[in-house]
């Protein structure tokens, strides 16, 4: 098409519709550009090749939909009214959901794991459910950029909530934690240099693990390794305007040394058991 | 990153999103720069940071999802999560006094059912310590009372007993009655469990005189 021409009507009609959400900068959320075309080739499609399509869940098959795009076009539907296919495109969709939700909280891995699968579930349905509506808060604009990203969003705030429900009945409060003794350097450097590495083949078992086990230690000690190894917080700092460890989670250096002490004491298991 | 009115408006969750989706390295410097920009939103923000960095770290050593062939079998939780946005379209089609009563844990990202963590013991034992039933706990939990009719009195030692808060558990009484299994073919539209009064509650799950005594006197 000649640069400067409009598009004709017929075919804006079959192009995804631009986003509107706007990040915290003022910028415009936008579709990658796989997504974009193949949101446009879907729209061509008839619906009963959408549907079989929307089956598909190798994503190397040419005829896979991604999740972004199965979004974007049960949005479609329900902006068209046409209820029939928005909901028979919402199953395959959903099924999809369950099983990242079955591989990132399988049974066993916390008592509430399937309450909290479907409360993940349940959730996101609704969210598609107001979609449109005058409560609507264009939410489904981020599933239509990076699907992945989103309702990982979605399910890692339930699960913090949940955490935070549960750590009131469960911690004693900072102020009665015992010494744990001095940290020990070379332990800090072995877990500094394991979680900054990517994992080899041979190391991906091990770093399973060891990130179950962080995953694992109770709630304060969790804070402290996320905050000092994964983020890069310094457990203090002379400089009163500078966010550390100690001062997000509100008490002193010492304590959160404490904290790491015993951390890396149980995490010195899983480095014991590697091969 | 500068701070603009319309900051003031931005619900957590989208704020989580938008954390989430950046294309930046996720470290101090970015969770530094969001806190600094949407203070109020500073606990939870960095917790959900946290959450993030640890999912991160295991997702880079897992392998990716093995692709298994969907056999188009709907199972138990779909067809839940199907029923969830069939009840909302259908909430959304009545008129209502108020839009934002039917936005209840989207938005805030409230803590999820209370009662969900706690085994058979702890159920039982938090039923005796409020002076009832397992079966009256259970109306509860399940948001079988009348939000409207519970003694404020009777909340808070129950916020107190599971360290929540009363907002909280007012939000959890107050959404959607769980309706258990449900498939996805229904002939009737989905409707919510019928609720009773608290004082109805109190009469017919199985309470002592002096239980029922002491909880109609609240």
């Amino acid at each position: 098409m000649a640069k400067g021409r409009p598009i004709p009507l017929e075919v804006r009609l079959l192009m995804a519709r631009p986003l509107t959400k706007r990040r915290p900068d003022g910028t415009l959320y936008v579709r990658p550009p796989t997504v974009e075309k193949q949101v446009d080739l879907a729209l061509t499609l008839a619906p009963n090749t959408l549907l079989e399509r929307a089956y598909v869940e190798d994503g190397s098959k040419p005829e896979y939909l991604s999740c972004e795009c199965l979004v974007h076009l049960i949005r479609e539907a329900n902006r068209r009214k046409d209820e029939d296919l928005r909901n028979k495109l919402l199953t395959p969709l959903l099924i999809r959901c369950e099983r990242i939700l079955l591989m990132k909280l399988p049974d066993g891995s916390r008592p509430s794991a399937a309450e909290l699968r479907d409360e993940i579930l349940g959730q996101f349905g609704e969210l598609i459910a107001l979609d449109g509506s005058n409560e609507d808060q264009l939410a489904l604009d981020y599933y239509e950029c990076r699907f992945n990203h989103a309702f990982r969003t979605l399910r890692l705030d339930l699960l913090r909530s949940e955490r935070q429900y549960s750590k009131g009945r469960i911690e004693l409060p900072s102020n009665g934690e015992e010494d744990a003794g001095s940290l020990d350097d070379k332990s800090m450097a072995c877990l500094s240099r394991a979680l900054s590495t990517p994992a080899t083949q041979e190391e991906s078992l091990f770093k399973q693990e060891l990130s179950e086990a962080i995953d694992a230690l109770p709630t304060n000690e969790r804070r402290a390794v996320a905050l000092h190894f994964l983020h890069g917080y310094e457990v203090e700092s002379v400089d009163p305007r500078r966010a550390t460890v100690a001062t997000i989670c509100g008490v002193s250096g010492r304590t959160i040394r404490n904290r790491l002490a015993r951390a890396c004491a149980t995490l010195a298991e899983v480095f014991q058991e590697e091969p | 990153m500068t701070k603009t009115s319309k900051d003031n408006l931005m619900p957590l969750r989208d704020i989580l999103y938008a954390f989430s989706l950046e294309e930046r390295q996720l470290n101090a410097d970015l969770l530094d720069e969001y806190v600094c920009r949407f203070k109020e939103y500073a606990v939870p923000l960095t917790d959900f940071a946290i959450e993030l960095a640890i999912d991160r770290l295991h997702d880079s050593c897992v392998k990716p999802l093995e692709v298994i062939e969907s056999s188009c079998k709907v199972s138990p939780a779909v067809s839940r999560a199907i029923s969830r946005f069939h009840n909302r379209l259908h909430q959304l089609s009545q008129p209502g006094p108020n839009a934002t009563e039917r936005t209840v844990q989207l938005t805030t990202s409230l803590p999820i059912n209370p009662f969900a963590t706690l085994d058979r013991e702890s159920f039982r034992s938090l039923a005796r310590a409020m002076g009832v039933t397992p079966v009256f706990l259970s109306k509860l939990r399940d948001r079988l009372i009348e939000p409207a009719t519970i003694p404020l009195a009777f909340i808070c030692r129950l916020a107190d007993l599971i360290h929540t808060s009363v907002d909280s558990l007012k939000t959890h009484f107050a959404a959607s009655s769980q309706t258990g299994l449900q498939f996805y073919k229904s002939d009737h539209k989905p409707e919510a469990a019928i609720r009773q009064s608290f004082s109805d509650a109190v009469r017919t799950s199985g309470l002592t005189e002096d239980e029922r005594r002491n909880l109609l006197n609240l």
